[in-house]
């Protein structure tokens, strides 16, 4: 595939750590690497982290200045994103926008504008959401008004498809007779990835206690209610056994609570808040892997916990029942005698050394790596550039056909877009721009560290 | 000892040789980027347009019997007197001077076309000058390239001292700047590294 400049937008990104963070970097450096070139934009953290800056491989950051409401989110806009948007796209000379994140609010408004300047866009979905409580209608009604005229979704799992498929409303009727609702063929399922090397397993200990490992945010959607709920019982079934407990979060006191209850402070080690580089450091210290989330879309956590040679134990919710061989993972229902029974099952089966975490980590490896999800992602671009754009009109119509009232809506929002655009090609007159000339050389820079 | 115009789609740009300096010059005008090649000027000489204000000023002085006649006196000459310093302190070049064994010199030199009324001179000598680097910022809906002189006073907190901050020349005349006081720049302190150079890709 020809070289083509990619951007990437999400209001997720580093400094902050976290799942979609390190996928785009991992995506963005994976395409560099390719040869295409990619930019990335996101909001700014003051005070430090403001303006353009550069990460390596080669990918240039935009920070925008834009406030931050809720866990790094900005405010839902239509508008005010749309002259720096269209400032860094023309200037860059973008063909495709990648767009990360239902709750990323710079994403929507980016697949919005982006036909305004000629540019292709794709989406992609990295987490599950529900249906009946009020925030939940009034997000998934915003997604289906972005993805109405998006070029191609891609979602991180087969069970994150069907969700993004119902939310967004990513189907139409067909021609047939009787007409019957059919589901557009530009949704793509590529799963996320590891570093496999960073997952290298520890070397093989002799000893009798067996060490449970949890690493998560200790928020209430990754279940640290059963975590509570379930501690206590196993410690007290099964004397050799051990729990590890990483990470931070709004739940910490509870665990610190039952812990002091059950007097468990010699069998449960809380760690803190553990950075993503010495996560493989803290995994080999344990034989099994504890997930207890009520939603998870994909899972890289236990991946992650796989590749380094554990055997995982979780809740069989969303996507995870698609990501593991069944020898290598124990399901349980969300509820407490089951993570207990799958627990259970899961410490006799470590005791008996039927698990080998050589092997497993052989198998990890080739499942998931970051090479094949890239040529996936770039086989989706591809078919987004060769596809034609959708004129204005059709743009306008389909819009119009969201509902009674979101239809009008979001129409006006489109035309009131195309005015404001109309307003700042005459304000700031393309001509009158920075052009980007020069860019990292990613050639030059391999054949340069490559000769030390 | 003749002023150069190096580049044919900037020639707001010159720069003078001579044995004790060498000045980069930016004036404050461009060529249409329209392919018309017209003039573009942001600082204009006084013109017959801006003698209407001082015009309608007299015809509408108001007569003083009242007290919002005299307070409307007072808010007109302001309004004046801040007109004609706006004219007056239009920016007409910026230019980097390099004093090879000194150091290098930020001026701004505003006024009223073709007069320079006031300077603004920012020095930085050769021992406080760490590098000069072209980077990208932010201002207001724009995305522009700017060039700075990176300093290090002897507390060792790094200040950064931005060449033509009113004009904000394009990049191809940063470039030329930037790759002519290369050498110079690293010609200073030995533990300046020079990094790999972007290239056009």
């Amino acid at each position: 595939m020809e070289p083509i400049s990619i951007a990437m937008i999400a209001d997720f990104f580093h400094p902050d750590v976290g799942g979609v963070e390190s996928h785009i970097y991992m995506l963005s450096a994976n395409l560099i690497r390719m040869g295409h070139k990619v930019i990335v934009i996101t909001h700014s953290r003051p005070p430090d982290r403001v303006g353009i800056r550069w990460l390596l491989p080669g990918l240039k950051v935009y920070y925008i200045p834009f406030v931050t409401i809720a866990s790094g989110a900005t405010l839902p806009n239509f508008f005010t994103f749309l002259p720096y948007l269209r400032t860094i796209l023309i200037r860059e000379h973008v063909h495709l926008i990648h767009a990360h994140a239902s709750l990323s609010s710079l994403g929507h408004e980016g697949i919005l504008h982006a036909h305004l300047m000629g540019v292709r866009t794709v989406f992609t979905d990295h987490s599950l959401f529900g249906f009946e409580d009020a925030a939940s209608i009034l997000t998934n009604k915003l997604l289906a008004g972005t993805l109405r005229n998006v070029d191609a979704v891609i979602c991180v799992s087969h069970t994150g498809r069907e969700n993004t498929v119902l939310r967004g409303e990513l189907f139409e009727q067909s021609e047939d007779d009787p007409p019957r609702l059919v589901v557009s063929s530009n949704v793509y399922v590529i799963p996320n990835a590891l570093v496999s090397k960073r997952f290298q397993p520890g070397l093989l200990q002799k000893s009798d206690t067996i060490t449970i490992v949890v690493l998560s945010r200790l928020a209430y959607r990754k279940g640290i209610d059963l975590l509570v709920a379930t501690a206590p019982r196993i410690c007290a079934a099964f004397p050799n056994i051990r729990f590890l407990v990483g990470g931070d979060g709004p739940k910490l006191i509870d665990l610190l609570q039952m812990r002091e209850k059950y007097l468990l402070q010699d069998r449960i080690e809380l760690l803190g808040p553990i950075k993503h580089n010495d996560a493989r450091s803290v995994l080999i210290k344990g034989s099994i892997f504890m997930n207890t989330s009520l939603t998870e879309s994909f899972g890289i956590a236990i991946l992650e916990a796989a590749c380094a040679g554990l055997y995982v134990v979780s809740t069989r919710v969303g996507g995870v029942p698609e990501i593991l061989p069944e020898d290598m993972i124990s399901f349980a229902d969300p509820n407490e005698d089951d993570v207990f029974r799958a627990v259970s099952e899961a410490i006799s089966f470590v005791s008996a050394g039927k698990h080998d975490p050589i092997k497993a980590h052989e198998r990890v490896k080739r499942f998931y790596d970051w090479a094949q999800v890239t040529e996936r992602t770039e086989r989706v671009y591809h078919t987004v550039m060769k596809s034609e754009q959708r004129d204005l009109w059709d743009r306008i119509t389909r819009t119009m056909r969201l509902g009674r009232y979101a239809g009008p809506i979001y129409s006006i929002i489109l035309l009131v877009d195309c005015l404001f655009f109309l307003f700042l090609e005459w304000w700031m007159p393309r001509e009158d721009m920075d052009f980007v000339t020069h860019h990292w050389n990613h050639r030059r820079f391999a054949s340069a560290t490559q000769g030390l | 000892m003749q002023r150069l115009r190096p580049l044919q789609t900037n020639p707001e740009f010159s720069i003078l040789h001579t044995d004790s300096f060498h000045e980069y010059r930016v004036e404050n005008w461009h060529l249409a980027r329209d392919g018309s090649g017209a003039v573009v000027r942001h600082a204009s000489t006084w013109s017959w347009k801006y003698s209407l204000f001082p015009l309608m000023l007299s015809v509408s002085w108001p007569k003083v019997n009242t007290f919002a006649g005299s307070l409307a006196r007072v808010l007109l000459s302001l309004a004046a007197i801040f007109f004609v310093w706006t004219r007056c302190t239009q920016v007409i070049h910026e230019t980097i001077i390099v004093l090879p064994e000194h150091g290098i010199q930020l001026e701004t030199h505003k006024g009223l076309p073709p007069l320079t009324f006031f300077t603004n001179k920012r020095f930085v000598p050769y021992t406080i000058l760490r590098d000069l680097v072209i980077n990208e910022g932010i201002k207001r809906w724009d995305v522009r390239y700017y060039l700075v002189v990176l300093k290090e006073g002897t507390t060792g907190r790094v200040a950064l001292e931005v060449c033509f901050p009113n004009i904000l020349p394009h990049f191809p005349i940063l470039l030329q700047i930037y790759q002519d006081l290369r050498e110079f720049v690293s010609r200073q302190v030995p533990s300046t590294q020079s990094l790999p150079h972007t290239q056009p890709p």
